[in-house]
């Protein structure tokens, strides 16, 4: 049997103790009881009180110290798990879309024992937390718990408590390195179906953009999106493409004054059209009108952008235009970062110097189940006939 | 000897005739401190008042005037009757009373009235002018008989350490074996002495523990 809390055990002794001295102490001085006929007893002098060291009402006592055992018992959480294994081995398997499934699973048979325990993420924070919850419940069957994490280690799996989690866990984590999936450079790539003197040509050529027919983004700049492009968003074989559809000229007569994305705000007299986006926005009027929007297709998604860039400004040429285009080019589900993290943030993930932990180390998961509850009721019931044994009469 | 039938006829006839004496009983019941024992129930006390009203049922039933003092704190006077809200009275009269402080009984007796019968219910511990006023009860022919009422627990003390006398709490005594056995003892040879003394006057007595039954007891001193 192992206690969740074994110094709850201590805490019952020490009560128990305390109990007994105090009725090992207590004298019930009554005085003299009262008899009529107390006159037929012969006076005798009173000799010197000798105060005998004897437990009083060993009935009760006896109640009060299982009480307090029973009750420290279950405080204790008390488990009847067997003997208990060496090391357990924890594997954190990245499955995010930076990850390379095959090299992923090839790196994990490489290292995993026989009573590894797999736990896949595709966020890191998520992962810790799986992870330290894993050992935490291992700590009834094993002396000690080591960690591994196999994943690329790409910035997109971090987020503001990725560090904060890890630094919860006490021990240190093996890292087996796995190169990301496909070139990051593939984030700027786009193809591209514009004139020969489109001004966002300009645009992507300052913003170091490729283009490319093999894109997975492809940007048209014409008035209307032909049959062939909804069909090359919904082709099963290549998933998750980008169908951006931003036409050229699409200037109207409503005046307003900047457009805004989740990064850049342009302010300047814009001439927008009349249509309005519909879906998830990815860009708005400063009015709260949306001005680019994004809906599923197929296993793609089609972005509908109505800015009107205007050919005789300098707009397309300056930086801010390049953050607006890198902004409006981001994939369906969102940013993405497939490089792999800086060496630092890498430091404070990893760490070989402990890699195997105790798992003591871990705090324990909350006991539930029917034995507390059980035992818990034993001691209140315990008390309950206390109170009534204690005001029997005399 | 019927005397109007040996006017008339000139003959003696000798007329049997069944009467019964009215016999005015008196029940005098000690109501001192010693009563109260043992706690909490008083049972020396609540035996005494069922002896009392269970004799006076049965001196009420054959046509006997009753009369019921108690030497209570507020003393219990009942005056001489035999109607029927008779044990009524002596019941409430005794429900309202409680025994405390020493015995005053034999003035109580002193100051009522005359009796044919005299029924004292008593401890006999603070008996003090009561054997004097008993005798001049028995030199008037008055039938006296003694109810002595005796606690179970003073035939057989509890095992405590020491003791004190309600009616007197400067008597303190330890009760270790020792003095329990000379206790038992002289107790036994009081209850003996006690005993010739009442007997001797010309009185019937009887010991009541509390242990008996009131209704038992009760045939049993009607039956003496």
């Amino acid at each position: 049997m192992t206690f969740a809390a074994p110094w709850w055990l201590v805490a019952g002794a020490a009560a128990a103790l305390a109990v007994m001295a105090l009725h090992l102490l207590t004298r019930r001085d009554q005085g003299p009881q009262p008899l009529p006929t107390a006159r037929f007893i012969p006076a005798t002098p009173i000799r010197a009180v000798h105060r005998a060291l004897m437990l009083t009402d060993r009935g009760l006592l006896s109640l009060r110290l299982l009480a307090l055992l029973v009750a420290s018992v279950a405080f204790a959480q008390p488990s009847l798990s067997g003997i208990k294994r060496g090391t357990t081995q924890v594997i954190l398997v990245d499955t995010s879309e930076a990850a390379d499934s095959i090299r992923i699973a090839a790196a994990v048979e490489s290292i995993a024992g026989n009573q590894a325990r797999l736990i896949r993420f595709s966020s890191l924070s998520a992962g810790f937390i799986a992870a330290i919850g894993e050992a935490r419940a291992i700590r009834e069957e094993s002396d000690s718990v080591s960690l591994a994490i196999v994943s690329p280690l790409a910035r997109e799996s971090f987020d503001a408590a990725t560090l904060s989690i890890r630094a919860t866990w006490p021990g240190g984590i093996v890292w087996i390195p796995v190169d990301p999936i496909g070139h990051p450079d593939t984030a700027y790539e786009v193809a591209l179906r514009a004139a020969a003197d489109d001004p966002i040509r300009a645009t992507l050529a300052l913003g170091a953009w490729r283009v490319a027919d093999s894109a997975s983004t492809r940007l048209v700049r014409t008035s209307h999106l032909t049959a062939a492009d909804s069909t090359w968003t919904t082709d099963p074989a290549t998933p998750r493409r980008l169908l951006i559809h931003w036409p050229a000229n699409a200037a109207g007569d409503d005046s307003v004054g900047a457009v805004a994305t989740d990064q850049t705000v342009i302010a300047t007299t814009w001439l927008r059209p009349t249509s309005r986006p519909e879906g998830i926005a990815r860009a708005w009027w400063v009015d709260g009108a949306i001005a680019a929007a994004d809906r599923p297709l197929g296993a793609g998604c089609i972005r509908e952008i109505a800015i009107p860039i205007d050919d005789h400004s300098d707009l397309p040429l300056r930086p801010v235009a390049r953050d607006l285009v890198r902004d409006l080019l981001v994939p369906c589900s969102g940013r993405r970062d497939a490089r792999q993290a800086d060496s630092a943030t890498i430091a404070q993930i990893t760490d070989t110097t402990r890699r195997v932990i105790s798992t003591a180390a871990l705090p324990p998961l909350p006991r539930t189940g029917r034995p507390l509850a059980w035992l818990l009721a034993l001691a209140i019931a315990m008390l309950v006939a206390e109170q009534l044994l204690r005001r029997r009469p005399q | 000897m019927d005397w109007k039938v040996l006017a008339r006829t000139d003959r003696a006839y000798l007329r049997v005739t069944d009467e019964h004496a009215v016999l005015p009983t008196q029940i005098a019941i000690d109501g001192s401190a010693s009563m109260a024992y043992p706690a909490p129930g008083n049972d020396k006390w609540r035996l005494a008042c069922a002896l009392a009203t269970g004799l006076a049922s049965v001196a009420h039933a054959a046509g006997d005037q009753v009369s019921v003092i108690a030497s209570t704190t507020k003393p219990v006077h009942l005056a001489y009757r035999s109607n029927r809200t008779l044990i009524a009275s002596i019941i409430r009269a005794l429900d309202g009373s409680a025994p405390s402080g020493t015995s005053d009984l034999s003035r109580l007796l002193s100051a009522s009235g005359p009796a044919g019968r005299l029924v004292i219910i008593s401890d006999l511990l603070d008996v003090g002018e009561l054997l004097r006023t008993a005798r001049l009860y028995r030199q008037m022919a008055v039938d006296v008989m003694v109810a002595h009422v005796v606690a179970d627990q003073e035939l057989d003390p509890p095992r405590v350490a020491r003791v004190v006398d309600p009616e007197d709490p400067d008597t303190i005594r330890n009760l270790d074996d020792t003095a329990r056995s000379a206790y038992l003892s002289r107790f036994a040879d009081w209850r003996a002495a006690t005993m010739r003394s009442w007997q001797n006057l010309g009185a019937r007595y009887l010991m009541i523990s509390t242990g008996e039954a009131p209704e038992h007891a009760v045939r049993r001193i009607v039956a003496a």
